[in-house]
């Protein structure tokens, strides 16, 4: 089953967020910190990446940027998870390369349907 | 070429309130919009006006599901869709949504994410002044419905299948270009284990119809070890 690393700041985001994942099936590895991700993603090799916009040590716009240009053909579909829900901000994650886009709060099911929609692509 | 706000879009969505919001919303935005409760005058209007450069679709239509009119536009070209899907749609099909959308939102929505959505999936597709009209004459032999299925050549008709419509769509989309054999795979078989030599096959057939002399083509090059390019002079 594939793997998902999850990058949340809000411990009980990133609980309920694990808990559905994995209850589905999936591998997870969480950090809460921005600072990290980049490097996990490129020791681990994840499936996807779940990238919240507000991490401290690195916003998550930069880090989809930084994990884009930096892993190229090879980098994993990237998620972002903000509560900024504007056509500007979600435009903003698409620029940065972000695969989708998921406004805060959203549901266990939108989150895995938009998952299994990247893995299947 | 166009930008993004200059493309053409249907809606078509058995929610009025909902079609006023998309009507208001892209056209404020300088995208040229047709709204439509009707998945069937929908077909309708693409058949006389041209394919759209996308259409969004509400999955829970009265008359239609969302993929049968999706796989009738589907069966005209190579038109990008965009899902809306009710909130309480008890399972939702994802191999569907793959196999018939780029993207989808799902009731209720932020109009903000849906107009970037569209303008993501739009950033994807080159545009081209060959497609977006009922009938592109592209010399005196050759002119091309695609709406309709249908080409001809020289004063004769001839009927084009649901993949020969597509490959043509996307070839004109890039007319002068080229357009890899991988690009042309995914876009007409998504998630189909489709090799190049079907390709080929169907690349063969379509010369057939439209060259004066297939053994010679002038309109699709090949481009050995790359994919297939239309001539434009």
């Amino acid at each position: 089953m594939a793997h998902i690393l999850i990058a949340e700041d809000e411990s009980d985001i990133m609980l309920l967020i694990r808990r559905k994942l994995e209850s589905a099936g999936y591998t997870v590895t969480g950090t809460s910190n921005g600072l990290d991700v980049l490097s996990l993603t490129e020791e681990e090799r994840p499936d996807l990446v779940l990238l919240d916009i507000m991490l401290p040590g690195r916003e998550g716009i930069d880090i989809c940027r930084d994990i884009k240009t930096g892993l190229g053909p090879d980098a994993p579909p990237v998620v972002l998870m903000s509560a900024r829900g504007q056509q500007f901000d979600v435009q903003a994650g698409f620029d940065a390369g972000a695969d989708d886009y998921l406004i805060k709060p959203f549901s266990p099911r939108a989150l895995l349907e938009r998952i299994e929609m990247l893995l299947l692509l | 070429m166009p930008g993004y706000e200059s493309r053409q879009l249907i809606a078509v969505d058995d929610d009025k309130g909902l079609l006023r919001l998309l009507n208001d919303t892209f056209e404020s935005e300088g995208y040229d919009i047709e709204t439509f409760c009707d998945p069937v005058q929908a077909l309708r209007y693409v058949r006389r006006r041209g394919l759209p450069h996308l259409a969004l679709i509400d999955l829970q239509l009265p008359a239609m599901h969302g993929f049968d009119l999706s796989a009738e536009l589907k069966a005209m070209g190579d038109i990008p869709i965009v899902f809306i899907t009710g909130e309480d749609e008890p399972e939702m099909a994802v191999t569907g949504l793959v196999q018939y959308a780029e993207d989808y939102v799902r009731k209720p929505f932020n109009i903000g994410e849906l107009v970037a959505r569209v303008r993501r999936v739009l950033s994807r597709f080159a545009d081209s002044v060959y497609t977006q009209t009922p009938v592109t004459k592209i010399d005196n032999w050759l002119s091309v419905d695609l709406a309709n299925q249908r080409l001809w050549r020289g004063k004769q008709p001839v009927i084009l299948t649901p993949i020969e419509a597509n490959l043509l769509h996307i070839l004109l989309r890039h007319a002068g270009d080229t357009v890899t054999t991988d690009t042309l795979l995914m876009r007409v078989w998504p998630y189909q284990d489709v090799y190049a030599d079907t390709l080929r096959v169907h690349m063969h057939r379509l010369r057939r119809k439209i060259e004066p002399d297939y053994r010679r083509p002038t309109y699709i090059q090949t481009e050995r070890g790359v994919g297939y390019r239309f001539r434009i002079d």
